[in-house]
């Protein structure tokens, strides 16, 4: 099973700058298609808007790729980002159906805790290649004095998570409530 | 005499905080705010930010009333700026614990490095210099906010102390943990290297004390002057004739010294975070400068001559 990358999805190198509060701005780089022929190690840094560096480690062991929780996150990233992006166009536009609104503001309860599982699953998934294989990692004695273990940072990363998520998740919650009652209110006067 | 009176009120909500009346027209905003604490003694006056309009700047403790664009009716609009800390205290707070932590390394305190290095030291010259330049630098930093320095405001937000203690004192570790480890590998360029490295360090910090002294003495004690400042007859001080912020330029100096003489990467990154960070004061100190001062020095630049 080899996972494709939809073009409509927008796995580009794109700064993406919220107008959310800090802990939400958001890049997405080019997570190119692990192709399977190529024994290529790839890591997808994908800082997520909502969230945070998450390194997906899509080293072209297939096992990694083919790792249900892969499809998980790739499945509810993909979502959430296409209606962001046309929630942000027709803003732009000036013309923005309810729709899109209530969309943007209330599939993220299933997608985000989906996204995030996706994630934690993949980096867990991944640990066991990532010690044997002393993925970025770099050890002493060597003459920059410095040493950093991929491993340890991929499970604080994982810890990071319990603090960030749910701030970030009840966050969307009380703009869903500000920003789709103030429509309902809108709506009323019509 | 005519008295005068003064109205506080919420600069959020415009609730009706304090009403002072027969306040002398020549009283400052301080003894304002001392009035005010009266009347709700949780806002202690560093906490106190009052103004004229809601939006609008913070009045300063100096200011008198009388020479307020206010009638004799005077209506001020307060903000809360939170629980505040002194300055002094977050310095010498923030600057102790790399002093402490560092030395814990340097000693080879248990559970840091493996049982077989405990208390043992280093065999290399340069993690024992390095120690000293270390620690050096963090005994100045204490004597010179106990002695030195005069500072223009008495308290920031408590929680500058957190930010600023994290910051000091988990970089402190971060370096210390690497300089004085049993696989430490000194300098590829040898005693050549720290020679050098240490001239910068000591030039620099040389350098640093100077600005800090000439800074000092621009300014009477007690009072919040502010001078444009100019070269003395110490020849470290002759920076000022290129950059607004010296002091700053020195210490990036001393850290690139540092990081030479170590050779650790943690250390230069270390440089690298201060450094921008001190740009950014820089710039701002620069831009406040040309603001004030109509004949502001056009040559200099704020941390870096001619580049930045």
């Amino acid at each position: 099973w080899n996972p494709s990358f939809s073009p409509v999805h927008p796995f580009t190198v794109l700064p993406k700058h919220s107008w959310l509060p800090q802990y939400r701005f958001t890049f997405s780089t080019s997570c190119q298609q692990a192709n399977t022929q190529k024994l290529t190690h790839r890591i997808c840094v994908s800082l997520w808007a909502p969230t945070h560096v998450v390194p997906h480690p899509c080293i072209s062991y297939s096992s990694v790729q083919s790792e249900d929780s892969v499809l998980l996150f790739v499945i509810a990233w993909t979502i959430t980002e296409i209606i962001r992006y046309s929630f942000y166009t027709f803003s732009l536009l000036n013309h923005l159906p309810y729709l899109i609104k209530w969309a943007r503001y209330t599939l993220f309860i299933v997608l985000y805790p989906m996204g995030v599982s996706g994630e934690l699953l993949t980096i867990y998934a991944a640990l066991p290649f990532v010690r044997q294989a002393g993925l970025y990692s770099i050890s002493l004695p060597n003459k920059y004095n410095f040493s950093f273990d991929y491993y340890a940072f991929l499970i604080l990363i994982m810890i990071s998570y319990i603090p960030i998520f749910p701030q970030l998740y009840f966050h969307m919650i009380h703009q869903r409530r500000k920003i789709l009652s103030h429509t309902e209110e809108h709506k009323k006067f019509e | 005499m005519k008295h005068y009176e003064v109205e506080i009120l919420d600069a959020k909500t415009r609730e009706k905080l304090c009403f002072l009346d027969k306040v002398e027209p020549q009283a400052t905003i301080a003894e304002i705010k001392n009035l005010f604490t009266k009347t709700h003694p949780q806002w202690y006056p560093a906490r106190q930010s009052l103004r004229l309009d809601p939006k609008g700047k913070s009045l300063k403790d100096e200011d008198v009333l009388q020479k307020l664009p206010v009638g004799t009716t005077a209506t001020l609009y307060f903000r809360d700026l939170g629980a505040q800390i002194s300055w002094v205290t977050v310095f010498l707070t923030e600057y102790a614990g790399p002093l402490f932590i560092y030395l814990l390394f340097y000693f080879r305190v248990p559970f840091i490095y493996g049982h077989k290095y405990d208390f043992t030291s280093s065999r290399h010259t340069v993690v024992h210099l390095a120690c000293i330049c270390h620690s050096f630098h963090y005994i100045k930093r204490l004597l010179e906010t106990l002695f030195v320095h005069r500072f223009s405001h008495g308290t920031m937000p408590l929680r500058n102390i957190f930010k600023n203690c994290t910051y000091y004192w988990g970089f402190a570790a971060w370096m210390a943990y690497y300089i004085n480890h049993p696989l430490y590998t000194p300098p590829t360029y040898g005693a050549q290297q720290v020679k050098l490295a240490l001239a910068i360090f000591v030039i620099c910090q040389l350098g640093n004390f100077s600005i800090h002294m000439a800074l000092r003495d621009l300014r009477p004690a007690g009072s919040k002057t502010r001078k444009i400042p100019y070269p003395t007859k110490n020849p470290f001080t002759w920076l000022f004739l290129l950059v607004s912020c010296p002091n700053y330029t020195y210490e990036v100096g001393s850290w690139i010294g540092f990081a030479i003489m170590t050779q650790c990467l943690p250390v230069a990154l270390f440089s690298l975070v201060g450094f921008t960070q001190m740009t950014i004061w820089a710039k701002g100190k620069h831009r406040s400068y040309l603001k004030e001062f109509r004949d502001y020095p056009p040559l200099r630049m704020p941390i870096i001559p001619f580049l930045l």
